[in-house]
């Protein structure tokens, strides 16, 4: 399995930091259309979490519906530690391809 | 939002989600849909939610798509990966797959939706009619009785026969002997009086066919007896359709006939008591359950060894096989032969009941569904052809494929279910389409098929169906997969196949088609020609015009109706008689009194015939006379015979003249006063039908013979104004208990005569019309891929000066050959296959040349055709162009 993080895989695993390391896809989306400015697709970014899942990245748990809410259970999806442990490593990979490149003033 | 409704909402979605989805996965996305489009409100929120719903199952399939093709990383989950899942994610494979190709989803579909169809409708008719058990208790421990002459005739039993018969307690457990009845009953309900149709039995019929009345008693033997009250059971029918289901109906009185008799049950319908036919019968025969009687004779009647009166069913006893039961009629026929005259050269035989209901119709059914799995043969390796094609079109995708890692394994997994898909679907629509078909046979085939009015689409035919069809889709999806397996990945890449291969596949596949297409063409075409030959018979009659009534109720008045018949304007002639020309009631034994020695006692058709009847239905004379009115009332009895009659006894000098004694005629005349003298000779009519040749008959006026007339026939001054109405009022004017229960004309009667060799033949003509389409089918789509992949080739030999007749000999060749060999085998093949049909041939060899070198030629001629379309536009290339295209 490469450690290597898509783009999108990147964005929503730093929607997800940001939302605390623990949220269901609705949020995710939420806060990736926030930064981004544009329409994300629900659909894409839930694929996308399962997908993380699958590399072992997020765990997910379905979460009953809290009094009130809907009659259903959601998948919440929990950031593990390897995740961070990746995006910690993809920082410091990117910030060192920056180096150099900032100063060409972009 | 009601409960209702969300909850349908809810289902619809988590189907869609299944798609893609575990079941527990769709809840929570159902959930998540619903908060992101909550913002929205009305049928915009309705709509974004099902938009969006909908973009889950499809970014799943696209993100399989990618793990599964592009992810190099992910071919280990794909090995690892549960198997139901792995299922579910190539069924999305498959299916988009075959989304993006409609036209070759939609051709596929329906070539083996046709194919597989008409397996499941003939399938589930010969389930039906042949395969299925009897409605009766242990049925195969039911046989019926008959007689059997020296000439291999059979005839119904004599009532002494039966008799002995039924003491043969040892094999047989019980007997009974049936006739059929025909009544006319007034309607309780104030209508038109009513003809109903059932039987004479003997008290013991319930009991061995194991049925027992639903209502009220069966017979006992004290029915039997003239003297105390008759008695009938009805039919659930007719106890529900004439009565209303009258609580009260059991020891209700009712007129039925010419006789009060008291209603004693009710018993189920369905239990006819006539089988189908002594052979050669016309297929029409009624069979009638609306009332049943019980036969009533005083004196000598059950000594009787003529006339052959009654049908013979007798149920074995348990245990006793049907050699040792045959071994018993056996010991009594000689022990009967030895003892009663008319008993001499006869032996008493039994078949199994169901051979008889079922009857000939065994071997027509099984051709037609022989010829029904060639129809799905040939669309089978029609459908075959197109997904070897596809494979070939795919090779670059299956290279990438297996390029990327993914276990071939898997690729043929894919395959297999895409070929599975359309199997499927092609089962499913085959399924309507039977559903179908077996309703319109069922209108379409009215008095030929026994049993066929019970058939339905049978599970089992539809289990087949299904297993042929799972069969198909491996086939499909493994072999043109296993075909290109040569090419590596390396090749697959690039669209290289050995062409040469390609080819000989295909010639291989249009030469099998060509192949089974002549068998079911040569068949066809027997079939037709014996139609034809059967449809230019000559009847023996030459008045298809004339009409036959049935008279029903029409007890010591039919004299007064046949003169208010007669007055009625537009009617030409009219006469009375007891058998229309295509039937044949009364088989009897006769002597030639005065004869040579060397003339023994023999059988022939006794038609009793009234005035005027030879001419109203075209019967000519060819030699002595016709007895005239006056004759009919005089002491001399008078007859005449057929031309079969004086050639049986054409060594015995001039016929006319001489004397012939109908034994069983005493019964009504007296002891010694039925001889008859001969005055004349009419044509032979075909009464058995077209296919039988005429019996010898003896043709005896109704007055001689003390019986009425039963039926009339009437001869139209102008063929096309019957007067029906005018002829039905002037019988119920004259005889108020009357009716008329049946009204044809002979012409139609020979028509119903034929149903069954036409319904085979149609049927045929349109299966080989199915086959010719597809064979056609196949070689034009052969010459169009030759064309479209060698276009180079011809481009090059146009500029080098091949004229226009060489390349087209040379691209129609390719399918040309293939298409000559195979149907070449396929004549071949018919030869010995065709020996199936003789049967169901009249008149038409099975090696009939006309349709075994026809066969061939019209498919070659067909087929070439198709081949020559594609063709033409080879034609039509500017060299330039064509070499260019590649």
């Amino acid at each position: 399995m490469t450690d290597v993080l898509g783009g999108f895989e990147h964005r929503v695993l730093l929607a997800m930091m940001r939302l605390g390391g623990e949220a269901y896809s609705v949020p995710v989306v939420r806060e990736l259309e926030r930064t981004s400015g544009g329409r994300v697709a629900p659909a894409a970014v839930y694929v996308t979490l399962r997908r993380l899942e699958r590399r072992d990245l997020l765990t997910s748990d379905m979460v009953p519906p809290e009094e009130g809410v809907g009659g259903r259970a959601r998948r919440v999806f929990r950031v593990e530690p390897a995740a961070v442990e990746l995006l910690r490593s993809e920082r410091s990979e990117l910030a060192r391809l920056w180096d150099g490149v900032e100063a060409l003033e972009l | 939002m009601g409960a209702g409704p969300s909850d349908l909402r809810g289902r619809v979605a988590r189907a869609v989600l299944r798609l893609a989805f575990d079941a527990e996965e769709c809840d929570g996305i159902v959930r998540d849909v619903e908060e992101l489009v909550a913002h929205r409100s009305g049928a915009v929120r309705e709509v974004a939610f099902w938009v969006t719903l909908c973009s889950y199952p499809l970014a799943e399939w696209g993100e399989r798509l990618r793990s599964g093709v592009v992810d190099r990383s992910e071919r280990g989950r794909m090995r690892a990966m549960p198997p139901v899942r792995a299922l579910r994610e190539d069924l999305g494979f498959a299916l988009r797959g075959l989304l993006r190709r409609r036209a070759f989803t939609a051709t596929t579909v329906t070539i083996l939706a046709i194919g597989l169809g008409a397996v499941i409708s003939m399938g589930s008719v010969v389930q039906g009619v042949l395969l299925d058990p009897l409605p009766m208790e242990e049925p195969d421990r039911l046989v019926s009785l008959w007689m059997l002459d020296e000439d291999g005739r059979r005839s119904r039993m004599t009532p002494g026969n039966l008799r002995d018969v039924a003491a043969l307690g040892e094999v047989f457990q019980s007997v009974t002997g049936f006739q059929q009845s025909v009544a006319t009953l007034a309607d309780p309900g104030g209508g038109p009086t009513m003809v109903l149709r059932g039987g004479e039995v003997t008290p013991e019929y319930f009991g061995v066919l194991g049925a027992a009345p639903l209502h009220g008693r069966d017979f006992a033997s004290a029915d039997m007896d003239p003297a105390t009250e008759s008695v009938v059971l009805l039919a659930h029918h007719v106890w529900q359709q004439v009565f209303g289901g009258d609580p009260g109906i059991v020891g209700r009185s009712i007129e039925l006939g010419s006789e009060r008799s008291r209603v004693i049950g009710v018993v189920p319908t369905g239990l006819h008591p006539t089988v189908a036919g002594v052979s050669g019968t016309l297929p029409f025969i009624d069979e009638g359950d609306d009332f049943f009687r019980v036969i009533r004779f005083a004196g000598d009647y059950w000594d009787l060894r003529q006339p052959h009166l009654l049908g013979g069913i007798a149920r074995l006893r348990d245990g006793v096989s049907p050699e040792r039961a045959r071994a018993a009629l056996a010991t009594l026929s000689d022990r009967l032969s030895a003892e009663f005259a008319p008993n001499r050269g006869e032996s008493i035989i039994m078949t199994p009941l169901k051979e008889e209901i079922v009857g000939d119709s065994r071997l027509a059914l099984l051709t037609l569904f022989l010829a029904v799995a060639l129809v799905l043969l040939i669309a089978a390796v029609n459908v075959g052809s197109l997904f070897l094609l596809r494979a070939e079109d795919r090779l670059r995708e299956t290279g990438l494929l297996r390029a990327l890692g993914a276990p071939s394994r898997r690729v043929t997994r894919q395959r297999v279910l895409e070929a599975a898909m359309v199997c499927l679907a092609a089962t499913g629509a085959g399924v309507a389409l039977a559903t179908w078909v077996v309703g319109a046979t069922r209108e379409i085939i009215p008095y030929s098929v026994p049993r066929l009015e019970s058939v339905g689409v049978e599970p089992t035919a539809l289990a087949v169906a299904t297993v042929v069809a799972l069969g198909l889709s491996l086939l499909f999806g493994a072999l043109p997969d296993r075909l290109h397996r040569g090419s590596g990945p390396s090749v697959g890449t690039r669209r290289t196949t050995s062409s040469r291969r390609r080819t000989r596949i295909d010639s291989a596949l249009i030469g099998a088609q060509a192949g089974i297409a002549v068998v079911v063409v040569v068949w066809a075409l027997l079939l037709s020609r014996s139609l034809l030959e059967l449809s230019n018979v000559d009847p023996g009659f030459a008045s298809p015009e004339s009409w036959v009534f049935e008279l029903r109720g029409a007890y010591g008045s039919t004299e007064e109706i046949l003169d208010a018949v007669r007055r009625v304007p537009g009617v030409e002639t009219a006469a009375l008689t007891l058998d229309h020309p295509l039937e044949r009631n009364w088989e009897d034994g006769y002597a030639v009194v005065d004869g040579p020695a060397g003339d023994e006692p023999s059988r022939a058709t006794i038609r009793p015939f009234g005035e005027g009847y030879l001419g109203t239905v075209g019967v000519d004379l060819v030699e002595g006379r016709v007895p005239d009115a006056l004759d009919f009332a005089g002491d001399v009895r008078m007859a005449l015979v057929n031309e079969a009659f004086r050639r049986r006894h054409a060594g015995g000098g001039p016929l006319l003249g001489r004397r012939v004694r109908v034994p069983s005629a005493d019964r009504r005349l007296g002891e010694g006063q039925s001889v008859y003298e001969i005055v004349g000779v009419v044509r032979d009519v075909r009464f058995l039908g077209p296919q039988t040749p005429s019996e010898p008959a003896i043709y005896i006026p109704l007055t001689h013979f003390a019986v009425t007339g039963r039926t009339l026939v009437v001869r139209p001054e102008l063929p096309d104004a019957p007067q029906l109405e005018a002829i039905r009022s002037a019988v119920v004017e004259t005889a108020p208990d009357a009716a008329i229960d049946d009204a044809v004309t002979l012409g139609d009667l020979l028509d119903r005569a034929l149903a069954r060799p036409r319904f085979h033949a149609t049927l045929l003509s349109l299966m080989s019309v199915a086959v010719l389409i597809l064979c056609s089918l196949g070689a034009y789509g052969l010459v169009s891929r030759t064309v479209v992949t060698r276009k180079r080739e011809i481009g090059i030999r146009t500029a080098l000066g091949a004229t226009d007749s060489t390349i087209t000999r040379a691209v129609v060749g390719r399918a040309m050959t293939p298409l000559v060999v195979g149907a070449a085998a396929g004549a071949g093949a018919s030869l010995v296959g065709s020996r199936l049909l003789r049967s169901l041939l009249y008149e038409v060899s099975p090696s009939d040349p006309v349709s075994v070198l026809g066969a061939p030629l019209l498919l070659i001629v067909i087929g070439g055709a198709a081949s020559l379309l594609p063709a033409r536009r080879v034609l039509s290339l500017d060299p330039a162009e064509s070499l260019r295209a590649e």
